[in-house]
Order: C-alpha cells, then structure tokens, then sequence
C-alpha cells in the first residue's frame, strides 16, 4: 500500500536525522536550519496525507465520532432510563433506533456505546504507549543484561495469544470499566516496546548522540531530546492503529462476558444482547455494530494514512 | 540446521515455562476463592466444611509457591488436573475438542493463504486496477468488522435468508455446529460436514486473507524494482517466468512470517468464531472456562495453544530457508 502513495521520491535522508542532505548546506547555522526544516517535513507529510482521500474520509470520520462522545451524551435520553412496555420498538420520532430489549432508548445507549469506546480506547493506548516506550527506552539504552530480560518477557507476552492472555489479566484483576482498560494495555505494549528498543539501538551509534555522551549530557536528556525525536513516527502510526484496536478488543471481551459488565451501555455488550433477538429485532444489533465498524475503520484509516505520509516502514 | 532447531525449541521450553509462570500467578491473584466458586458458585456462602474439603482435595490449602511447583510437575507428566465446573480432566477435554480447532484452524490458514496471496499477486501484476482498488477497501473495511459480527451477518444472511427466500440448496448454510463429526480422514471432511464447515472457515479467514493480500502485494511490488529482477528481464525471460520464478518466491517471505505470527491473532478469532458457531473445539471451551472461571481448563488449554503457536512460528522458520537459500541457519541468534 505505501508505495502507491509515494507520488514524490524524497531524496536521502542523513540516516536517522530529520535534516535531509540539501537542507544542510555549510554555513548556514544548524537552530535556523532545524526550524526550517522541521516545518516542511510536516508540510510534506501533511500534503502526502491530504491528498490519500481514505484517510481524510478516516480523519473526517474520527473527528465526528469525537464531538458525539463529547457532546452527545449531553443531548440524548438517559441511556438507563426503562420504557415500560416498549421493548424492542422499531425506530420512530421519539426513540430514532428504537429501543432494545428491556425498553431503554437505543441511540441514547449507542451514543454512550461510543464515548464509552472512545474512553476505553483513549486510555488504552496512553497507558500502553507509556509502558512501551519506558521498557523499549530502558532495554535499548542499557543494552546488555537488563535489553536480555525484558526482551524475554515480550517474548513470553508474544508466545501467549493476545485474547488468552487478556482473559488471565481479567480474571486477575476482575471485570468491569477499569479492569478492561487495565487489561488491554498490559497486554498490547509489546509492538511500541520493540519499536523503541530498535529506535535506540540505531540512534545510539549516531554520531550526535555519541557526541552529546562525551560532552556530558545526562542521560535523561539524550534520550528525551536526541534519541526519542527518532522513534516519534512509529509511535504516532501505532497510537492511531491502537485506539482502533484497543476498541475491537473492548468489543470482543464485553462480547464474551468478561469485559463491561450490564448495564453500562458497551458496544459489544449490547451485539451480545442482540443476537438473542435478531430475526425479531434486527435493528438491535444492526445500530451497535455499525458504531463499533464506524470508529474502528475511523481510527485504522487514520493509522495508514500517517504510515504512508510519514513514510514507516511497517 | 539442526542446532538451531533445538536451540528454537530450548527457547520454546523457556517461553513456555513463563507462560504457565505467568498465567499461574494472574489466576491466584483472583480475588475470589476458587474453593468456594466451586462449592457454590459467585455470590454464595457454602458450608465451611465443604470448602475445606474441596480445598484438601485440589490442594488449594497449601502455599501458593508449593501449589506452583507440583502443577509444573505434573505438566511436565501431560497432567493438567480436572476441571473446576464437572470433574472431567483436562488432557480428555484436550483429546476431544483439539481435532475440531485443528481442522478449522487448517482450513482458515489454507484459505487465507490460497486467496491473500492469489490476490495480492493479482493487484501487483494490475496495479491500480479495479481489483486492486477493491482489495485495499475491502482490507480496510474487513479489519474494522468485529468477528462476532461478521458471523452473526453470515448466518443470518446464509442461514434464516436462505432459507426464508428459497435460495438453492447450495447456499443454504447451517450455522451452529459441526455436524455428524466423522471426517474421512486428518482434515478431509465426509459430504456431510462440508457445510458445516464453510461459513466458520470463511469468518476465520477473511480478516487475516485481506492482510495477506495486501502484504503480498507490496513485497511483490517492492521485489519487482531489485536488481536481480531487472537482470532477469535483460537476460529476456517472459514477465511470467519472472514473476513465477523469481518475484514470487522472494516475496513469500514476509508474507509466510506474518502468516506465523497471524496464528495468535486467528487463536484469538477462533475463541470468537467457535464461540458464534458453536464448534466444538478448543476455542469456545477456553471462553467458557474464562467466564466460569475454571482454572485448571483455561490453564491447560492455554499450554496446548501456546506449543501450538511456538511449533508453528518455528516451522515458519525453518521453511526461510526453502523461499530464500541465502538464508542460514547457524549463525549466532537465529533469525
């Protein structure tokens, strides 16, 4: 897929560094040239993602799914709130995707779906990100012993299949909202960790790095100002894709009956329900599972659009 | 070659034995007492004695650290307790559900295998196509369709649809279960399970087809541009033989990597898939001892899912050097 979005060759980088070959002639000064050359590389990646009409169509998608989980649950129905003796309506004026089975309004409860989702998704991904780029920083920086043992604890996270080793954590530490969250981000900070790990192995033998290492510079410093700036690419790419994935994943455990529990109003949770009744009430699980489809392809779309504009290789 | 097959397998051991390490002590962290879930379930308060007993005879008396040590000891013995829920032991939970996850789990990969990379090699060959531009909106779409709600459409559509409209026999699917179960042999299924067969397979497959497809479609495009190719062309072979013979076999390579490491996301799609199908494997006996809560089961099954998933990451490995000769084995590492 990338190299079809590749309409315009970028001519060689100076491995690593954001400064490409004829954007450092001698003698111009290297803080004016790092500012002139930082903005059009995100003018560059901007016009490379702007002309990928799926990923403005992804773009457009996530940022009208973000106003319904903020604004919305302000403006609908109380998703909780029990119709008596209107289960299962089909949509009219007053409930627009009817209501489900134990009466209550289902756009009020798809709306509160979706921030529900977002939130979960939002979290994950910060949560996951964090792990993944101390324990990726830390095994690539110190190298040796400690880089040993915490690649053999990815390789034991990456031996046990995600969805198996997202029921251990959940029964672990129980069900519900927190637990979800928990869950998924110890069990998804594995990529971003080796993104990283490998980010710094690579910068650690660039020239400025060791440079910044003989004159003094403190650790800490290097690695927040010369070696992460390095690895922020991938990152972007996999937040995006991770928030998508983070909300099927959600889905899927709520689905099973150990994620969200009744009767918070979760995606997954109310396909569960639906299934039940689906040659009756088809619009039950109809509505749900295209807010569940919508943000994903949202999210993923995004993710592939920054991969091919920033140009990370997969 | 063979030093590095067993040093893969001492890596296997290793992973695995974190693993059982792992899930063991994620389990006893539970909050609730296993003791007293089987005794009465969530929410009860059985007879202290009854739970003492219980206790006594799954050994959950006993310390922790020695509880953990005589289960790997009796793993190592291919014994994995009994289950919590109905006393069946686990190794016979194993023998009788495995086959079925096998045979779905073949098919899918098969599938997934035969159709990603016909069409990712189609796309390649007609870049910008029709074809092409389906396929990149199909994976798109794919991937952000749930599983479960990619089975509960088909069924519908294949099995009440169908049925309801008169379509032919041909498409008139059934949706729950495996059918009479006998199999002609390995993963050859008689007349009779074929339909059984074809929507879980189909569920299975898609997602990780798509992925393939695309995959295969710009490694083919990315091999396409190397030197050796455009020394094929200037020597004047056909631009099949060289995609046949040259392109192709350099651009499995990543392609069968992901097909490996794709096992453990379609593991994870086969605990949804049986669990909609209702398919008498591995899958849906691991989501129901998840919500049951039935340790020695989800535990045991976990072990036999995760040698599974090692073997076949190793024999993804191992057939490197069958795509690409340059690759070898015995330098320090491995892959």
């Amino acid at each position: 897929m990338s190299d079809s979005q590749k309409p315009h060759s970028r001519p060689s980088e100076i491995p690593g560094s954001r400064f490409r070959s004829e954007d450092a002639p001698s003698g111009m000064s290297d803080g004016l040239n790092e500012v002139l050359f930082v903005r059009s590389f995100r003018q560059d990646s901007w016009r490379r993602f702007s002309k990928n009409k799926l990923a403005i169509f992804g773009l457009v998608l996530v940022i009208f799914l973000l106003l319904v989980g903020l604004i919305g649950p302000f403006l609908v129905q109380d998703p909780l709130a029990q119709e008596r003796l209107i289960f299962k309506s089909t949509p009219d004026a007053q409930h627009w995707f009817g209501t489900d089975n134990l009466g209550r309004d289902l756009f009020a409860r798809v709306i509160y779906g979706i921030r529900l989702s977002l939130l979960i998704g939002c979290a994950v991904v910060f949560l996951e990100t964090t792990i993944g780029i101390a324990l990726g920083a830390l095994a690539g920086w110190k190298g040796r012993h400690t880089d040993s043992i915490i690649m053999r604890i990815i390789d034991v996270f990456l031996g046990i299949p995600y969805l198996i080793l997202a029921f251990a954590f959940i029964a672990a530490i129980g069900e519900g909202v927190g637990a979800v969250i928990i869950t998924l981000a110890f069990t998804s900070w594995l990529t971003t960790a080796r993104v990283v790990r490998a980010g710094f192995l690579q910068a650690k033998q660039y020239d400025y790095v060791e440079a910044a290492r003989a004159v003094g510079v403190p650790a800490p410093r290097i690695i927040w100002r010369h070696i992460l700036p390095n690895v922020i690419q991938p990152i972007i790419v996999l937040v995006a894709v991770g928030i998508g994935a983070a909300v099927l994943a959600e889905a899927a455990l709520s689905f099973l009956g150990v994620g969200v529990q009744e009767p918070t109003p979760s995606l997954g949770l109310m396909i569960s329900t639906a299934q039940n009744f689906f040659s009756t009430a088809p619009h039950l699980l109809i509505f749900p599972a295209l807010a569940i489809v919508l943000t994903v392809l949202g999210f993923l779309l995004v993710g592939d659009g920054l991969r091919d504009a920033l140009d990370v290789k997969e | 070659m063979n030093a590095f097959v067993l040093r893969r397998l001492a890596q296997l051991l290793l992973v695995l034995w974190g693993a059982v390490t792992l899930l063991f002590f994620l389990f006893f962290l539970l909050p609730d007492n296993p003791a007293e879930l089987i005794a009465g379930g969530k929410g009860k308060t059985p007879d202290p004695q009854v739970v003492k007993n219980i206790e006594k005879k799954y050994g959950l008396d006993e310390p922790i650290v020695v509880q953990y040590v005589k289960y790997l000891g009796r793993i190592v013995t291919l014994d994995f307790g009994e289950s919590y829920a109905d006393g069946q032991p686990v190794t016979q939970i194993i023998k009788e559900r495995a086959p079925a996850s096998l045979r779905l789990a073949t098919w899918a990969i098969l599938v997934e295998a035969f159709v990603g990379i016909g069409a990712g090699v189609l796309s390649a060959v007609r870049k910008y196509s029709v074809a092409d531009t389906l396929t990149t909106l199909l994976a798109a779409l794919l991937s952000a369709i749930p599983v479960f709600v990619l089975g509960y459409l088909l069924q519908q559509v294949f099995g009440v649809h169908a049925f309801k409209a008169g379509w032919p026999e041909w498409a008139q699917l059934p949706v729950q279960g495996i059918g009479p179960n006998t199999w002609v042999a390995w993963i050859f299924p008689t007349v009779e399970e074929f339909p059984y067969l074809i929507l879980p397979v189909v569920v299975l497959a898609s997602v990780s087809a798509i992925i393939v497809a695309r995959l295969a479609r710009s490694s083919m495009l990315e091999v396409g541009k190397s030197d050796f190719i455009r020394t094929a062309r200037a020597k004047g072979l056909k631009e099949g033989q060289i995609t046949s013979r040259h392109v192709l076999r350099n651009a499995m390579i990543p392609v069968v990597t992901f097909i490996g490491i794709d096992f453990g996301v379609l593991v994870g799609s086969a605990i949804l898939t049986e669990t909609v199908f209702n398919w008498p494997g591995l899958g849906s006996k691991i989501a129901q001892a998840a919500s049951a809560r039935d340790l020695p089961v989800l535990l045991g099954l976990t072990v036999v899912v995760v040698v599974v998933f090692g073997l076949v990451n190793l024999c993804v490995d191992i057939s490197y050097a069958w795509f690409d000769p340059r690759v070898r084995f015995d330098e320090g590492g491995g892959q």
